[in-house]
């Protein structure tokens, strides 16, 4: 049922977006000689580190192509992959897919890690074709872009025409920024008898990054036309779905400080100018974590949703994404004149003093989670962990993005939760065992076993404010955990309750659920706990997503940064 | 894995039930008589009514006990549910946060709280009320069946105005003040305690349209006339808990997300 919602969501999203394109495809020439028409194909990219760089990747074919696997190789020091695919290797990553329209195209998130030059490649592509072949494109490693050679399994004859994204590190003049030079769009042409596939690799530009106004159009089209055969019609509508997600950022925003709205100047349809247009400066301070966030708050920044597909193994076996989170934002409304009253209230409305501040507890978080694993949340404190928790749970909606689980599955594991001081234990158990989703038989038949691993006989009459504060998480943690393994389990801080003999029962109960095949979602202060128990690690830092990774790396990032931090 | 299929409705009911419980046992934690208060509230008021006002009002009201508290019943009713649904999204603020419950549950709980107070507060009702027809100054009649409805349908009212207010509250924790002023007004305006026929004509006009007084005349003519309330009025009566929930419930739908940010 609620995918079914889901997927008519979905659908009148890419109508919408259709509709765009295809009206802003009547306006193509007066979109081609203004400026902010064209997002991709441009001379140069800029993107300073922490920012966040959108490549599109589009594949098209005068024979429809229904199913892609695409590896793109990347230099894992300056970039870091966010979302939209999975790393299969250091520096590799994997997008796969399927479709049936005459464009696919599909998306990855990169954020700048560090200064320098940085090479993206498709090192590899299988595409499967309507008519049911099956097209395996490969470029040897390590070598060159321009003169890789790109070979064909199968009989008929090839070529392939690619170009490079040129490099060209800047660090002389803007310090950490990264700059992305690319004369004309990478491409792979591949023949193939009658069929020409064309893979592309477009880059819509940085999301807050600084652009270059003069180089800009130049280079828009330029090489489509040269290379893209018969379907470069068919690509028209695509340049237009880039300022779209892009908006007003794609102005060479005056001065940071402006606080008006930057108007658009092209007859954009539906893409609406974002409120600021903000530059973040490079690593900004954590202060400005509400301001920087702006530049991409607006909520009508459109992005597409995918739903999640299934991590397929090297054996073959498909794992399924079983939590999917995409561009999840979650903004809250503070008030900046402290109202406290209507009285005052009502003042100041006449006088139009109410302002809001928006606080951004989460930007635009992107990440996969299949089935068994166990991920760690770590971050400072209010780094938007609970936030993001809340929202895994279904206990908060994101005010943008998405985030597709289904909530039904989801077991939140929160001590306490609903614990009531003036009742006793023994009715605390059926309220919290209530709220959590416990039936009354439930509660009834496993009523002793919570007590007896709570090591609260004789207490159960007693009123829980009566009690030791380890008493409490301590019958919280039982009645929380003996609903045994839910498919999807976040745990909130529960590893450090009680004793130590009760940490390590509680402990050996998480592992037992872990093993039992859940999914689990740990949040802990505690890197210990976190290396030895997870499998993946999701670092995340004033709401954004900092690292996406195996623990140990990310461990050391994040104490690389602590101890950074603390020298200043 | 016996608790996470589909949340069924029975499980809403026991948690419900549950939040209920807790609100009862938690309003009278500290007493003795614990949840007896509840008979004995409206007992002593009403000894206390009957006493101040029952000479005063000798000649308009006859049995004056029973006319007093059967106002005060549905007034107690309405005024606790309504105020204690104002406060229940803040006050389970951290239980929002963390368990998917539908938001409803913790308005109804209150509501049910209510209901239950109410048929607590009843049973000192129906003491009296045997009393009363047992001396004969009033007869019992199978009209009585129909307070049931009577009773529904004030509540559904009640519900409407507090799935409204709650979200209301969320955004102005001043409404809590300002609603007991309305609340004050809206008591005065019941007449619980004085005979309408002493009011100005354009009044006794007026509180034909408010639907607390609705629900309270209908166990009037029940009780102290014995007769079958006019279909005008439970038309009234089914109205207000129509529109007043039909509206709460918009508001509470509408604004719902908003609040989790305001919390």
């Amino acid at each position: 049922m609620k995918e079914k919602n889901q997927s008519v969501c979905a659908l009148t999203r890419l109508l919408a977006l259709l509709l765009t394109a295809a009206l802003l495809a009547g306006f193509a020439p007066c979109l081609a000689a203004s400026d902010t028409a064209v997002e991709f194909q441009k001379e140069s990219y800029q993107l300073a580190t922490g920012e966040n760089l959108t490549v599109g990747i589009a594949i098209t074919g005068s024979e429809p192509v229904t199913a892609y696997k695409i590896t793109v190789s990347y230099d894992v020091d300056k970039l870091q992959c966010v979302g939209g695919a999975k790393e299969s290797a250091e520096g590799e990553l994997t997008l796969s897919g399927e479709g049936s329209k005459t464009l696919l195209e599909t998306e990855i998130e990169f954020r700048g890690l560090s200064a320098g030059s940085v090479e993206l490649q498709i090192t590899e592509a299988t595409l499967t074709l309507k008519s049911g072949e099956v097209v395996r494109v490969t470029s040897a490693q390590n070598q060159v872009l321009d003169t890789a050679t790109v070979k064909l399994k199968g009989e008929t004859a090839e070529k392939v025409a690619q170009k490079e994204t040129d490099v060209e590190s800047d660090e002389g003049s803007t310090g950490s920024t990264i700059q992305i030079l690319g004369n004309e769009i990478p491409m792979f042409v591949v023949w193939i008898a009658a069929a020409v596939v064309v893979l592309l690799i477009v880059l819509l530009a940085a999301r807050s990054g600084r652009k270059k106004r003069g180089q800009k159009a130049k280079a828009a089209g330029k090489t489509k036309a040269k290379n893209a055969p018969a379907k470069a019609a068919e690509k028209k509508p695509q340049p237009e779905k880039a300022p779209a997600k892009q908006s007003a950022k794609s102005e060479p925003a005056p001065k940071a400080e402006t606080p008006k709205p930057v108007k658009e100047s092209a007859p954009a349809a539906e893409t609406k100018p974002e409120p600021k247009a903000e530059e973040k400066p490079a690593g900004a301070p954590a202060g400005e974590k509400a301001a920087a966030a702006d530049t991409q708050g607006g909520k009508k920044v459109r992005y597409r949703y995918v739903k999640p597909k299934p991590r397929v193994e090297e054996d073959g076996t498909e794992t399924p994404c079983i939590i999917s989170a995409q561009h999840v934002t979650m903004k809250y409304k503070v008030a900046t004149n402290n109202v406290s009253g209507l009285k005052e209230y009502m003042i100041k409305r006449v006088h139009n003093q109410i302002s809001h501040r928006d606080l951004l507890a989460l930007n635009d978080v992107n990440f996969d989670i299949y089935k068994g694993e166990v991920v760690g949340i770590i971050g400072r404190n209010g780094a938007g962990k609970s936030t993001l928790l809340r929202i895994v749970s279904g206990a908060l909606r994101p005010t943008a993005g998405r985030i597709f689980v289904d909530h039904s599955k989801v077991q939140l594991l929160t001590l306490g939760t609903g614990f009531d001081m003036e009742l006793t234990a023994r009715e605390n158990v059926y309220l919290n065992g209530s709220i959590i989703g416990y039936s009354q038989e439930f509660i009834d038949s496993h009523y002793d076993e919570i007590v007896e691993f709570a090591e609260l006989e004789g207490f159960m009459e007693e009123k829980v404010k009566n009690f030791s504060s380890g008493m409490v998480s301590r019958l919280g943690f039982a009645i929380a955990t003996t609903g045994g393994a839910a498919e999807i389990l976040i745990l909130d801080e529960v590893l450090s309750v009680g004793d130590e003999f009760f940490r390590k029962k509680s402990l050996a109960r998480v592992k037992e659920m872990i093993h039992s095949g859940s999914t689990v979602l740990l949040v802990s202060h505690s890197m210990a706990t976190v290396t030895e128990h997870c499998t993946k690690v999701i670092w995340l830092e004033h709401g954004e997503v900092q690292m996406i990774g195996p623990p140990k790396e990310v461990a050391r990032e994040y104490r690389k940064r602590g101890r950074e931090n603390a020298k200043k | 894995m016996e608790k996470h299929e589909n949340p069924t409705r029975k499980q809403y009911i026991f948690v419900i039930r549950e939040l209920t419980n807790r609100e009862l046992k938690r309003k009278y934690s500290r007493s003795y008589l614990g949840v007896i208060w509840s008979v004995l509230n409206p007992l002593l008021t009403m000894i206390v009514m009957t006493v101040v006002f029952s000479y005063m009002f000798r000649r308009s009201i006859q049995n004056y006990p029973i006319y007093y508290l059967s106002g005060q019943l549905f007034w107690t009713l309405f005024s606790t549910a309504s105020n204690s649904s104002m406060s229940a999204l803040v006050d389970n603020r951290t239980l929002l946060l963390k368990v998917k419950l539908p938001k409803q549950t913790f308005v109804l709980s209150r509501v049910y709280t209510a209901l239950v107070n109410f048929l607590y507060s009843a049973i000192a009702f129906t003491l009296i009320y045997l009393f009363f027809v047992v001396q004969g100054k009033l007869t019992l009649t199978w009209w009585i069946l129909l307070i049931p409805i009577d009773v529904f349908f004030s509540l559904l009212f009640a519900m409407g105005i507090g799935y409204a207010l709650s979200i209301i509250y969320v955004f102005f924790a001043d409404m809590k003040y300002l609603y007991s002023v309305v609340l004050t007004f809206w008591m005065y305006f019941s007449a619980l305690f004085y005979p309408v026929t002493r009011l100005p004509i354009y009044l006794r006009y007026a509180i034909g349209y408010n639907p607390v007084y609705v629900s309270i005349v209908i166990a009037r003519r029940i009780f102290m006339e014995g007769v079958c309330p006019e279909i005008t009025l439970w038309i009234k009566l089914i109205a207000y808990a129509a529109i007043s929930l039909a509206l709460g419930y918009w508001v509470f739908k509408k604004y719902e997300n908003d609040v989790m940010a305001n919390l």
